[in-house]
């Protein structure tokens, strides 16, 4: 008898259960945890460590499926980077009793949408499918957790894709090559150095025994989280599940062998030329984890800066002044301290230095000045919108309880943040503005162009008026 | 004319109210003016400034976009539900009162022109811009909706005064409504809303045509470790008796991951991140398209390989096996098509939109049901002629272009352009 704790009120679901368990397939019912509307949120763990999160929502007759990996590029060391999201790729190839190909085919064959994705704190496969195709990708995925097989072709194949991958988001696109340098210079010995789809060199250079230890090493139940949200019966999904997942065994993640970043102390700079339209730049301070009571109200203040129409700087750099086509910024959303990012495409025949002039400008009134009331109401509003709008689907709840929970380990921090940016005040902003946008912690990128790449610039074409150092 | 559907799952609204015309009115040599004049009535409303409409839509928590294509002009946009009634007004105002001031057109022309500037960085903009010029040409209504360099600069005020005042009349104007509101609220709002109109009839452009031989769109730009590549020609209308088939044969042959093109391209060798064909839906007869994104070395190996496999597709049709595994796909996965209120929703408003069969949708499945293997080969015989391609490429011309042109059998014809000079 497997069973655990059957209090409460899946006692009698967990007392058939446990009567049924394979060896490792004892559950436990942990805690129930209020979810949007009516929606509650169920947390179930497996006697392999396996944390399996049930979600019904019968509005549509689908079923999103996912599986999150507490294992991303952090996880890599120098000469092996990369390894986690050509493992990502290589999840969709043989697996024992599956040849090639046919993992995609059953999938297809159910009718589910599927994809997968890696970043610095996780590696994540999803499928959204109809609901009464459960059980069968139920046991497609327990499958690839523990039975996956790797052939050289394949790998060789693979490695191909994924180095073409880098040319397609990185070499051959000026803000991927941008965004790499950036970190790779803010970050010195934290793995944020190092980009998640890795460097060319790396990627060539994989084997068949880095890819099977990476297996072995990190994709065991006890590091990862199931989601499933729709509609569907949760006594029925928690007995799949069971019976697909209870007969892996319980494995030790080794522990994770990082180092903390040291305080940057002086400020960084990069000159970097590049065949574009334009100039660009790009600067990335210091900036707290995910978890940090701080990352609220900065995530509060960058979205009163760049996050609308309505903020600060597309306001004065695009509009009032024209001097770029584009800017954004973001508080990266990661486990441990990552950069608060500022970015801008200056418009042609603008230098990326009159741009960080005026961003500098507005980042010191942040520093000087309290945000007014009118603007820290416009991104609470702005944030709710952001995360309600993206709950419409079985697929977009699996994805924001998957996230959480993962880098988090709290599936519904998402409105918890949501409530927290109530508690904001104006005051909390500069306090968080004066601890973070410090010149010393910050790294700064400069794209230029080559004289020879230069677009000339017609004034004659251009009513604007406002294009300086035309070619 | 009003569609909507009550979900109360999530605190928000979204609407949409779109009217049959786009791009297509675009005068020859202002190609960009739909969009543009769009943009500025999304800015505008009720002599509101930019800045003073952003205030307000952030302040609702909403957002609200402009869209045009080629035959439809459209607002949509998503509001918290206590804040409805005025997002509506909003909604009103953007068709009925759009301030269109000097200042506001001359910000927003300087940006537009700034954004179109930034697109010549991304790549694959630029290789399906350069296959909509060659598949259609540069003439009639099938010009890009956003226009060129050169056309959004002589764009004028009054030309965009003159053509909001036309978009303003042009009926019916549809609104599409999901979400937590009140069906009474909408009912009433949906009545001032479409209005009738005296303006004539939008005259539309003549079925595309597509001339013979395969042309070779060559976009350069240094320094590339990768091409990317569009082929395509016409595909089919949701009217055309093998439209159906058509769809199917896309799905065995483009449409999934497990389809041939991604199978040979990318599973066997290696050669792209993806490869995908696509057919799209439009008011006249859609596009097949093909996209892929080699490493420089394999492109004319990797184009070779496409076209060769489109010829097999064509002269040697599809098997059995083929067909029965895309129609399980494309029966189960259908679901993901109608599993949101917006969806829903959105389905009925295109095909008032593009004046589709009013039953397109709600026989989708059991045409798909139908097809067979013969209806597919006679499809593809039909509409995809494998010696009347377009095939543009992103690529470094120096390196490229010879074993690219000595590559392509048949090839018609070669036109190199400048990566920053495709006007």
């Amino acid at each position: 008898m497997k069973m655990k704790s059957t209090r409460g009120k899946f006692a009698k679901v967990l007392e058939k259960l446990g009567a049924d368990a394979p060896e490792y397939g004892g559950v436990e019912h942990r805690e129930t945890l209020p979810f949007s509307g009516e929606l509650e949120l169920e947390r179930f763990v497996l006697d392999n460590g396996l944390h399996v999160l049930l979600l019904v929502d019968p509005a549509a007759p689908v079923i999103a499926y996912h599986t999150w990996f507490r294992v991303g590029s952090r996880h890599e060391k120098p000469g092996k980077t990369g390894l986690a999201h050509l493992f990502e790729h290589l999840m969709f190839n043989a697996m024992e009793g599956l040849p090639p190909g046919e993992f995609d085919k059953r999938m297809e064959a159910s009718g589910a949408d599927n994809n997968a994705s890696t970043w610095l704190d996780f590696t994540q496969y999803q499928e959204a499918f109809p609901k009464d195709q459960l059980s069968k990708i139920v046991e497609l995925e327990a499958l690839r957790m523990h039975r996956l097989t790797l052939g050289q072709p394949e790998l060789d194949a693979e490695k191909d894709v994924v180095k073409n991958e880098r040319r397609f988001r990185v070499d051959d696109d000026v803000d991927g090559r941008v965004e790499e340098l950036l970190w790779k210079t803010a970050f010195e010995k934290h793995p944020y150095h190092a980009p998640t789809i890795g460097w060319m060199s790396d990627i060539e250079g994989f084997t068949i025994e880095d890819c099977l230890g990476f297996y072995r090493r990190y994709y065991a139940p006890t590091n990862a989280t199931l989601v499933i949200v729709g509609d569907f019966r949760i006594p029925n999904a928690l007995g799949l599940v069971q019976r697909a997942y209870g007969k892996i065994p319980r494995e030790t993640v080794p522990f994770e062998d990082t180092y903390p970043e040291p305080v940057q102390t002086a400020e960084r700079r990069v000159d970097v030329s590049l065949m574009a339209s334009s100039e660009r730049l790009v600067l990335g301070y210091k900036g707290p984890s995910l978890g940090d009571q701080d990352h609220v109200p900065l995530s509060l203040l960058i979205e009163i800066m760049t996050g609308g129409g309505a903020s600060r700087l597309p306001k004065r750099l695009i509009r009032a002044e024209g001097l770029v086509s584009d800017v954004r910024a973001s508080v990266g959303p990661h486990r441990d301290p990552s950069l608060i990012e500022f970015s801008a495409s200056a418009r042609q025949g603008v230098s990326a230095a009159r741009v960080m002039s005026v961003l500098e400008e507005e980042i010191r009134r942040v520093l000087e000045e309290p945000v007014s009331q009118a603007e820290l109401d416009r991104a609470r509003a702005r944030a709710r919108l952001s995360l309600l709008s993206g709950l419409e689907t079985a697929d977009g709840k699996a994805s924001t309880i998957g996230f959480y929970e993962t880098v988090l380990r709290r599936p519904i921090a998402a409105f918890e943040r949501l409530r927290a940016m109530d508690d904001q005040e104006p005051a909390d902003l500069l306090r968080v503005a004066r601890r973070y946008l410090d010149v010393c912690s910050r790294t700064v990128v400069v794209q230029t162009v080559p004289p020879e790449a230069a677009v000339p610039v017609s004034r004659d074409a251009d009513p604007s008026a406002r294009l300086e150092g035309a070619a | 004319m009003s569609l909507f559907e009550v979900d109360t799952s999530l605190p928000l609204v979204a609407m949409n109210s779109a009217i049959s015309a786009g791009s297509e009115l675009d005068p020859a040599g202002k190609e960009g003016l739909t969009r543009l004049t769009l943009r500025l009535m999304r800015r505008t409303p009720r002599g509101r400034d930019a800045d003073q409409t952003n205030e307000l839509l952030d302040g609702l928590g909403a957002n609200l976009s402009g869209d045009v294509s080629r035959s439809t002009t459209s607002f949509s946009g998503v509001v918290l539900r206590e804040n409805l009634e005025a997002f509506a007004q909003v909604m009103r105002d953007v068709w009925e009162a759009p301030g269109l001031s000097a200042s506001e057109f001359a910000l927003l022309k300087a940006e537009c022109l700034a954004e179109w500037r930034e697109s010549l960085d991304n790549d694959r903009t630029l290789v399906f811009r350069g296959l909509d010029r060659t598949l259609y040409g540069e003439e009639g209504a099938n010009r890009a909706a956003g226009g060129t360099f050169a056309s959004l600069s002589q764009i004028e005020l009054a030309d965009v005064e003159a053509h909001a005042a036309r978009l303003v009349q042009i009926a019916p104007r549809l609104l599409a409504v999901t979400g937590d509101f009140e069906p009474e609220f909408i009912a009433a709002y949906a009545q001032n809303f479409s209005r009738a109109s005296s303006a004539p009839a939008v005259e539309r452009a003549p079925e595309p045509t597509v001339p013979q031989g395969r042309r070779l769109y060559f976009i350069d730009k240094p320094e590339r470790s990768q091409s990317q590549i569009a082929i395509g020609g016409l595909g089919t209308h949701p009217r055309d008796e093998d439209h159906f088939a058509l769809a199917v044969a896309n799905t065995i042959f483009g449409g999934t991951f497990t389809a041939r093109l991604s199978q040979e391209v990318r599973v066997k060798r290696g050669w792209s991140y993806g490869a995908y064909s696509y057919l799209s839906l439009e008011r006249s007869r859609g596009a097949f398209s093909i996209w892929t994104f080699p490493e420089a070395g394999d492109t004319p190996a990797c184009i070779e390989l496409v076209l060769s496999m489109i010829e097999r597709w064509v002269d040697k049709g599809v098997s059995e096996a083929e067909l029965k595994r895309a129609k399980t796909y494309l029966k189960r996965s259908h679901v993901f098509s109608i599993d949101t209120a917006s969806k829903r929703i959105q389905q009925e408003l295109d095909v008032r939109l593009y004046d589709w069969p009013s039953d397109y949708y709600a026989r989708y499945l059991g045409a798909i049901a139908q097809v067979s293997v013969e209806d597919i080969n006679l499809a593809l015989r039909r509409r995809i002629d494998p010696g009347a391609l377009a095939i543009s490429v992103v690529g470094t011309a120096s390196t490229l272009l010879g074993p690219l042109q000595k590559s392509i059998s048949g090839l018609a014809n070669t036109e190199l352009v400048a990566f920053d000079r495709p006007d």
